[in-house]
């Protein structure tokens, strides 16, 4: 119990670190967000909108601190400003529409990509310099290597513009449907996702597998395993809950940090595939020095990678008996 | 054994049954969405004007966010005239005409009847005062600063709107008639701060209303109530939502998208060769882009420097190697040729740029530099001709651009080197006048005024260290001034087009920034589904779907197939 509140204690100060970053660090970015608009618009405006632009982003004029205390309180009430990049649209409203497309297939990708790497993981290095891992270990590990902006453009051209297998843009298919909780929609979003979601897992998966089979092979020389095998308990088991269960504790903490990443979202996938999420969203907020957005955005992140890593605690707790046995 | 379930033969085989269930139905989905219903319904017409990502309910026209102001513009918003920048012609628009009092201090607008809103109320003079007195309420929306011209606005009747103007201004009209969208009292007046206001429901003049929105698509439909008879031809268009170019490039590949506005590098190839007979581009010349030299700063305010310099410049290079052969050689006047074509002065008219390294090396000795034993020029205390040429971080063009520039420069004997910075950095460099050459662009309009003011009036730009809004290269000449003030406080075509006349003799004989090439609108489309187009033979509007109010009059010019 002291453990887990000392935790706690922890994560709480490593949020409000998080959080202060969070307000300076984009600030210390030169510029002003009128002057940024009219270089993207590039001529397109004329020039004496920087004038107008300037008093609708209004420019906080402020001391730092001040601004620093005017943030906490409105962080404390929920409320996140007013986003340049979509303006005049609260940043909540732009969170909103973009999370839950990166949490469906980041998330789900990850899953996927961390349950197939593990199990692949356990089974190569129980194996070891069979065929399986003479395969799948380089085969991923080349998969990985593999620029992810290219591997993914070439799976698109190939699978998706030459072959039609799979749609070639977007998270559904916007001129049959709507988003809505429809079976046609679902299956819509189910095939846009599946390109993108295979191009995650396969360059992702080298890392999973390659961690356990690492893991696995250390904890397979353990004297503890000899002594199963003495025993003459069946393979699968020995393999599983003597071995795989105790090479399982940094995947599960990688695990867990990645989870925690997930809502940072994955620019290169979505932009490839013109897929809706916030990883463009936060590129265009940095992009357009849109101070709101950043900071609404690094702040899920931080909460998320800290959840996260918490929860991974929790899960030591249960996995791990010398976690608890230490700390009572 | 209960922990290990998941791990057992028999959920294994589970596992593999799902997979299945989960490719039939994918496959199912697949079918269903090949199965294009084959009515005579039209097809809707996609644009995509630029990508930037998803988009948010954003309709002001005043807002000009990254991404959703397109439509807004034009499409549901109009405005009083219409200006072809391609020839600088004008048309009637929700005013049927328009005149300037004698003195060029007042205008009067004449608006057309039986204008209503898309909610059946009707548009009246009242509409339009209560549009020019909220840009004047709220100074983030008047985005071409109107106010700084207008005295007063009133309506003596209906129809008929007066404004008053604090000195005579004439380029005014495009601003106030061609960029200014007339907003609905009924409907913004209750919105509180305007300019705050994103207006996700608008009630506007034009030819189409907003029917549906998400973030990755917006589709809009034909107004019923529109004041051209039996216009737009298209019924519904849509917006849908794209990251980048690559990938919006596949979709026009695939014929997803019928109208777009893509910088695509070897269109011939790429896209054009897939379907000759319906895929088109048209690019024709938007503004100039520029070799700024910051003539604030020894040695470019030399003017033999300058010279030198352009003299070693190889346009066609540019165009050719840089460009994709879609930007031409600039003409020296800096006039955007050939839709400023009628104010080209009869002393230019065969007017082009020379490469002449032999010119540009008599220049330089005129001007006391020597060539140096490491063969560049330095001058009399010995400091070498030297500087880095400022350019955009991945504007990959430009930047091949300003590499073939320097092997030119370096040819003739000046050291000059590429010099690639993040966008925030180059344009703050370029405003504060910390720069010494850079490579960028400028800010057109209907008639070349708009260019030449911006570039050269010194009243647009400022010393070294304090903002100058685009007259980067820091040219403060009185006598440019005083053409510029006669083009603007005259109505008299005759006047105005001798003060073009020398301001061209300007820029050809003292050269204070160096014209490059012209750079294009960016537009393709299809005639697989709908004609019509602007193209070279029918130059009715720009032919970019980011262009407002231009978008309108093209959609409103499209015919749909058979």
């Amino acid at each position: 119990m002291r453990y887990l509140l000392r935790r706690i204690g922890f994560y709480l100060v490593a949020l409000w670190a998080s959080v202060t970053l969070n307000f300076l660090i984009p600030r210390l970015a030169p510029g002003n967000p009128a002057e940024t608009m009219m270089a993207r618009l590039k001529g397109k405006i004329s020039p004496q909108a920087q004038h107008a632009l300037e008093i609708a982003f209004g420019v906080n004029h402020d001391p730092l601190w001040s601004q620093y205390l005017q943030y906490l309180n409105n962080l404390l009430h929920g409320n996140l400003g007013i986003s340049i990049t979509y303006f005049p649209t609260p940043v909540s409203v732009v969170i909103s529409q973009e999370l839950p497309w990166t949490l469906m297939l980041l998330g789900i990708a990850l899953v996927i990509s961390f349950i197939i790497g593990t199990l692949l993981g356990v089974i190569v290095a129980w194996r070891r310099n069979s065929t399986l891992d003479a395969v799948f270990s380089p085969l991923f590990t080349f998969f990985s290597a593999i620029p992810y902006f290219w591997l993914a453009l070439i799976l698109l051209y190939i699978l998706g513009y030459l072959l039609n297998w799979f749609p070639i843009n977007g998270g559904y298919d916007t001129s049959t449907t709507v988003p809505e909780w429809s079976p046609d929609f679902i299956s819509s979003a189910i095939q846009h996702g599946m390109l993108p979601a295979f191009t995650i897992v396969i360059s992702s998966i080298a890392a999973w597998l390659l961690g356990m089979r690492n893991a696995m092979i250390t904890t397979l020389s353990e004297d503890y395993v000899l002594m199963a095998e003495a025993k003459g308990l069946s393979q699968r088991r020995i393999m599983l809950t003597y071995a795989a269960r105790n090479a399982i504790l940094p995947n599960i903490t990688a695990f867990a940090l990645s989870l925690g990443f997930v809502v940072s979202g994955a620019l290169l996938t979505e932009i490839v595939f013109s897929y809706p999420g916030v990883g463009y969203a936060l590129y265009q907020a940095v992009e357009n020095l849109d101070y709101a957005l950043i900071q609404g955005l690094f702040l899920i992140i931080a909460i998320a990678v800290i959840g996260a890593n918490f929860l991974a605690d929790l899960v030591y707790i249960a996995l791990d008996p010398r976690v608890r046995l230490e700390r009572n | 054994m209960a922990p290990h379930a998941l791990f057992t033969r028999k959920t294994k085989k589970g596992l593999f049954a799902l997979s299945f269930l989960l490719v039939f139905a994918v496959l199912v989905a697949a079918c269903g969405g090949s199965q294009k219903q084959v009515s005579h319904k039209q097809v809707p017409l996609a644009i995509v004007p630029n990508t930037g990502g998803d988009f948010t309910r954003v309709f002001n026209p005043y807002q000009v966010s990254t991404t959703t102001y397109y439509g807004a513009q034009g499409l549901i918003y109009e405005t009083l005239l219409f200006f072809n920048r391609l020839d600088g012609s004008e048309k009637p628009w929700l005013a049927t005409s328009y005149h300037f009092s004698s003195d060029a201090t007042s205008i009067t607008f004449t608006l057309r009847q039986g204008v209503k809103w898309s909610d059946g109320q009707p548009f009246t003079s009242d509409d339009v005062v209560f549009t020019l007195n909220l840009l004047k309420k709220y100074p983030a929306m008047d985005l071409n600063s109107i106010w700084q011209f207008i005295k007063s606005v009133s309506a003596p009747d209906a129809s008929t709107v007066l404004v008053t103007l604090n000195k005579p201004f004439t380029p005014l009209l495009w601003y106030l008639g061609g960029q200014t969208y007339i907003l609905p009292r009924h409907h913004y007046s209750g919105v509180g701060d305007a300019s705050q206001y994103a207006d996700p429901n608008p009630i506007g003049t034009g030819p189409y209303i907003l029917k549906s929105f998400t973030p990755q698509i917006y589709i809009m439909d034909k107004n019923p109530n529109y004041w051209q008879p039996g216009k737009p031809e298209v019924n519904e268009i849509t917006f849908p939502a794209f990251d980048s170019n690559t990938s919006a490039e596949l979709a026009l590949n695939h014929g997803q998208i019928g109208w777009t506005g893509l910088y695509i590098p070897n269109i011939q190839q790429t896209y054009i060769k897939l379907d000759p007979v319906h895929n088109h581009y048209w690019f024709p010349p938007s503004d100039v882009v520029m070799l700024y030299l910051n003539t604030a700063k020894y040695p470019f305010n030399l003017l033999p420097v300058r010279q030198a310099i352009s003299y070693a410049i190889d346009r066609e290079q540019l165009d050719k190697v840089g460009e994709s052969g879609y930007e031409p050689a600039a003409s020296p006047t800096a006039l955007i040729l050939p839709a400023n074509k009628s104010y080209l002065s009869p002393d230019y008219t065969n007017t082009t740029f020379q490469v002449d390294p032999n010119m540009s090396a008599q220049l330089l000795t005129s001007a006391g530099f020597t060539k140096g034993s490491d063969g560049i020029y330095a001058d009399k205390n010995g400091k070498k001709l030297s500087f880095a040429i400022n350019v955009v971080s991945g504007w990959t063009d430009w930047i091949t651009d300003c590499q073939i520039m320097v092997s030119e420069l370096k040819a003739i004997g000046i050291n000059a080197s590429v010099n690639t910075m993040a966008y925030d950095a180059y344009y703050n460099a370029l405003q504060m006048g910390t720069y010494n050459v850079g490579m960028s662009y400028t800010f057109p309009g209907p008639s070349p005024y708009f260019l030449y003011d911006s570039l050269l009036r010194s009243s647009n730009t400022a010393p070294i260290g304090q903002q100058a809004n685009t007259n980067f290269e820091r040219w403060s000449d009185s006598a440019t001034d005083q053409l510029l003030s006669q083009f603007a406080s005259t109505t008299d075509p005759a006047v105005q087009q001798q003060a073009m006349a020398g301001i061209q003799k300007i820029m050809v004989e003292q050269m204070p920034t160096i014209p490059l090439t012209n750079e294009p609108y960016w537009s393709q489309y299809s005639t697989a589904h709908f004609t019509g187009w602007p193209d070279p033979n029918h130059q009715y509007a720009l032919p970019s779907p980011f262009m407002a109010p231009d978008d309108e009059i093209v959609l409103l010019n499209l015919h749909p197939v058979g």
